[in-house]
């Protein structure tokens, strides 16, 4: 139970999915496939299923019915904290930190499955533990200065304004150097000048094996960061092709562009 | 041939007197679960409450303290009784809504406060206590009925029937199941949350007091007895279902029979350790009916 | 990557400052309990002793309250375990406290995997509601198997390490550096690998799962931990009140384990031990006049501690919302 050790490109696709709570059907037959080296943008309206999707990926949500899977291996019956093993790591829309770890440890987090110290390591300074931790230390400081934060490391979650504990929860998903990053609205809350950030981050971030998804309401950074992009509505994928396409097409501007509140 | 014919001659009467016992376990739990599903606490006082509402029945008529007839005595401990419940709801009043675990902590205290206002009381004493019913029993299939066990199935059927006509028909009733369902929708409905809760902890409080009245008489009356009787109508409670009315009243019988097997079949002095396992195994074969609130949050 | 550099700069600073003030007042109470034998002796000594084990008691259900958010009303249980292992492998094997409490430890943990692993799914009150079992459970053991734990009367610990030193000093000694190993193994805890993770899962445990931290892991290693603690405690109480017998071990014992806790405000250092420990420990006996006073105290103190904690951090947050509007 190691990372994957090569280093090949995977995509990850999933075929068919259908989820629904009680009677409340939340994805309806939702296939998608997403591309390693590309950025692709999930968009749709409130309620349209994009977190759902998310946690069907992560496997926090059981679909009902469809298939997932990252490269060769089928997911749907892996648990989360094995898909995570696999490299898929996300952030959070309702941010998710604790409120009783720092921020840089809350990034840290995000490396436990990288990390091997024993129990016996968790209790005594060994030398090893102690390597490890100083490394981890050193990884989360420089996801957090990728994003512009390292200098609220040592402040609590509490201290902070949302703005920046969303960009804490991004560097917590892209610390362990995933194979698959979900971003859910990572630029909710965000200013200009973060959002700017971010986007500058994300494009150093993405490499030929790394598949990135980006949930947003954020029109222009949709555009301009994604290279494909999915629209879901009331759980169905309505539209798919590059932001041309989609920003061309007409019943993604009756439902989505077209809304006079956006 | 004499294993089977001495099986089915003990057995009737154990899931008998089984059954009655477990009775006024299901009461305990009755009131157990009613807190539980109004308010989201575990209230550990319960047992000791229950407690000190026998030992002031015992008081009130004993000379004690005052010296009224069983009835008066029972009406003026319930009044009592009453009082203290609604002040222990006032005092977790304020985290009530906060966290379920800080209540539920607040509970225990008020718990060791009742234990020792019942040590302060009456000390040590291990006193009994009848119910004031003539004596009389008849045989029916092999079974031996005393007028005890008639007076608790009575006293069980009316309360128990009682508690479900208010839940299902008054208004406070409708109240109670719309919050325990979902707190917060009928909190935006405009329901009172407040007497809803107190209504649950009033009725569990007179559950409490009926069944360590009728609990008495079978053992004794001391200041730790209640401890014991409390994990009964807990593991009542987790057999039945934390969630479920019904599930109470029927784990309750459930568990007075296995108990009285167990100790019968088995060995008697361990039946709390027996009570143990009887949880555990509960919480690991049937998570289905007990898991209602384990299911994964949104995130 | 200057912007980083000094953050990380800062960072040091700031935490140096940190450990700094809060080392120092743990230093000094620590130089205060290795000077105190010069000074007094005799009973205060033997409270102090016992009120080391309690504050282990204390510093394993506030482990349990911090790491994973649940009560234990059970934990005399573990207590008794490490108890009894001193008990039992002197009267069995001669053995003394140092070679029983790695025994006492792993019992701890075995103990502690076997009693959460099956409700390491449900919600909190389930595990409490068993850990009440639990409680009630041992003394019906302990009595009840009276070959190996002596029954009602218990057994005697009177075996010390060192057999050339006085008896008392020994047992202050001992059980204080048992304590403070305790609490440094905890510090080193708070910053592992394991101990982010299980904060993570206590805070959000369905978002730790994505991080590969499974609920069941959580719960279990919490529990395992949190039991070998209360058996370290059970074995320095044993060490330090040179007898076991199950009247100490009773369903009232551990709730007033959870009262330490709640009155430390379930911190994890050496000073909140301390007072948890001394709590239990100096209360009822300055009170054993007024015995039973001791239960309405302690009721109290847990109801009055919960809502204050509670009521200070809602003014925390109205002060917080009025500062920024
Ligand atoms: N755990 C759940 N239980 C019941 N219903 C759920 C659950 N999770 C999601 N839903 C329902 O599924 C639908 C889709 O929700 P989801 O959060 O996936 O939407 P979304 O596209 O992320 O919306 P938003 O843009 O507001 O974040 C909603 O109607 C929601 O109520
Ligand atoms: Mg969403």
């Amino acid at each position: 139970m190691t990372i994957m050790a090569d280093t090949g490109a995977h995509p990850l696709r999933a075929d068919g999915l259908h989820l629904s709570f009680g009677n409340v059907q939340v994805l309806t037959d939702v296939s998608i496939f997403l591309e390693p080296g590309r950025i692709t943008g999930l968009i749709g309206p409130n309620g349209a299923g994009k977190t759902s999707l998310f946690n069907c990926l992560t496997g926090l949500y059981r679909p009902k019915r469809g298939r997932i899977s990252f490269g060769d291996i089928q997911l749907e019956d892996l648990p989360p904290n094995r898909r995570a093993n696999l490299g898929i790591s996300r952030s959070f829309q309702h941010m998710a930190l604790s409120a009783d770890l720092s921020v840089l440890e809350n990034v840290m987090v995000g490396l436990t499955l990288s990390r091997t110290t024993g129990w016996v390591g968790a209790f005594l300074p060994l030398p090893a533990s102690r390597t490890e931790s100083v490394a981890a230390n050193r990884k989360a400081m420089s996801a957090l200065a990728s994003l512009g934060i390292a200098s609220a490391a040592m402040m609590t979650p509490a201290e902070l304004p949302p703005g920046t504990l969303r960009l804490v929860e991004i560097a917590r998903a892209m610390v362990c150097e995933p194979r698959a990053l979900l971003l859910d609205e990572p630029a909710a809350g965000l200013n200009a000048v973060e959002t700017r950030d971010l986007m500058r981050a994300l494009q150093r971030l993405i490499h030929p094996g790394l598949v990135v998804v980006v949930v947003e309401h954020d029109m222009d950074l949709i555009m301009q960061l994604c290279d494909q992009i999915y629209v879901l509505s009331a759980g169905r994928v309505i539209a798919y092709g590059s932001p041309q396409e989609v920003r061309r097409d007409p019943e993604v501007i009756r439902i989505y562009l077209g809304d006079p509140d956006d | 041939m004499t294993v089977l014919s001495g099986f089915a001659s003990d057995l009737p009467p154990l899931l008998w007197s089984g059954a009655v016992s477990g009775c006024l376990y299901g009461l305990g739990a009755l009131g157990l679960v009613m807190t539980y599903k109004s308010s989201r606490v575990v209230n550990f006082a319960h047992g000791n409450l229950a407690g000190l509402a026998a030992f002031l029945v015992y008081g009130f008529s004993n000379g004690a303290l005052l010296n009224l007839s069983w009835g008066n005595a029972v009406l003026f401990s319930a009044v009592l009784i009453a009082l203290i419940a609604t002040l222990s709801y006032a005092l977790i009043s304020p985290i009530v809504f906060k966290s379920d675990l800080a209540s539920t902590i607040a509970t225990l205290g008020i718990g060791l406060m009742l234990q020792g206002l019942i040590q302060l009381l009456f000390g040590a004493d291990i006193v009994n206590l009848d119910l004031p019913v003539p004596r009389f029993g008849f045989s029916l299939a092999g079974v031996r009925v005393s007028s005890y066990d008639l007076t608790v199935l009575v006293v069980t059927l009316l309360i128990v029937g009682a508690l479900f006509f208010v839940i299902d028909r008054t208004r406070l009733g409708i109240a109670f199941r719309a919050v325990s369902t979902n707190p917060f929708a009928s909190r935006v409905c405009g329901l009172n949350l407040r007497s809803v809760h107190l209504f649950a902890w009033l009725s569990s409080a007179v559950l409490g007091l009926v069944a360590a009245l009728l609990i008495v008489p079978t053992t004794f009356l001391s200041s730790t007895t209640m401890s014991s009787f409390m994990l009964q109508a807990f593991t009542a409670a987790v057999v039945g279902g934390f969630n479920s009315l019904p599930g109470a009243a029927v784990g309750g019988v459930l568990v007075g029979i296995a108990m009285n097997l167990f100790a019968f079949y088995v060995s008697p002095e361990f039946m709390n350790t027996f009570l143990l396992a009887v949880i555990l195994l509960t919480l690991n074969l049937f998570p289905g009916g007990l898991l209602e609130k384990v299911s994964g949050g949104r995130v | 990557m200057s912007d980083m550099a000094q953050a990380t700069k800062r960072l040091r600073l700031a935490r140096g400052g940190l450990l700094d003030l809060r080392n120092l007042g743990a230093a000094a109470l620590l130089c205060l309990l290795l000077a105190l034998p010069f000074v007094v002796g005799g009973f205060l000594l033997y409270t102090l002793t016992l009120c080391f084990a309690n504050a282990l008691g204390a510093l394993s259900v506030s482990l349990l309250v911090r790491y994973s958010g649940e009560v234990s009303i059970g934990h005399s249980f573990f207590v008794a375990l490490g108890a009894y292992a001193v008990a039992i492998m002197e009267k069995q094997f001669g053995l003394s406290l140092l070679l029983s409490l790695p025994v006492a430890v792993l019992l701890g943990i075995a103990g502690g995997i076997i009693f959460a692993y099956p409700s390491r799914r449900l919600s909190g009150i389930y595990l409490a509601v068993s850990t009440m079992a639990l409680a009630l459970a041992l003394p019906e053991i302990l009595v009840h198997s009276e070959k190996v734990t002596g029954g009602f009367e218990g057994l005697y610990v009177t075996l010390v390490p060192l057999p050339s030193v006085a008896k008392e000093l020994q047992r202050y000694y001992i059980a204080l550096a048992i304590l403070v190993v305790a609490c440094l193994a905890l510090a080193q805890l708070r910053g592992s690998r394991q101990g982010l993770a299980l904060l993570m899962a206590r805070a959000h445990p369905s978002a730790a799962e994505a991080f590969g931290i499974t609920r069941g892991w959580a719960r279990v290693s919490v529990f395992a931990i949190s039991a070998a603690l209360a058996s370290v405690g059970g074995a320095v109480m044993a060490f330090a009140s040179s007898t076991v017998s199950p009247n100490s071990f009773t369903l009232w014992s551990s709730i007033f384990l959870l009262v330490g806790s709640v009155v430390s405000l379930n911190r994890l250092t050496l000073p909140a031990g301390i007072i948890g420990g001394a709590f239990l420990t100096l209360v009822p006996n300055y009170l054993a006049s007024a015995g039973d006073w001791v239960p309405i105290l302690y009721g109290a103190a847990l109801v009055a501690v919960t809502l204050c904690v509670n009521c200070a951090s809602d003014i925390r947050l109205l002060l917080a919302r009025r500062e920024r509007p």
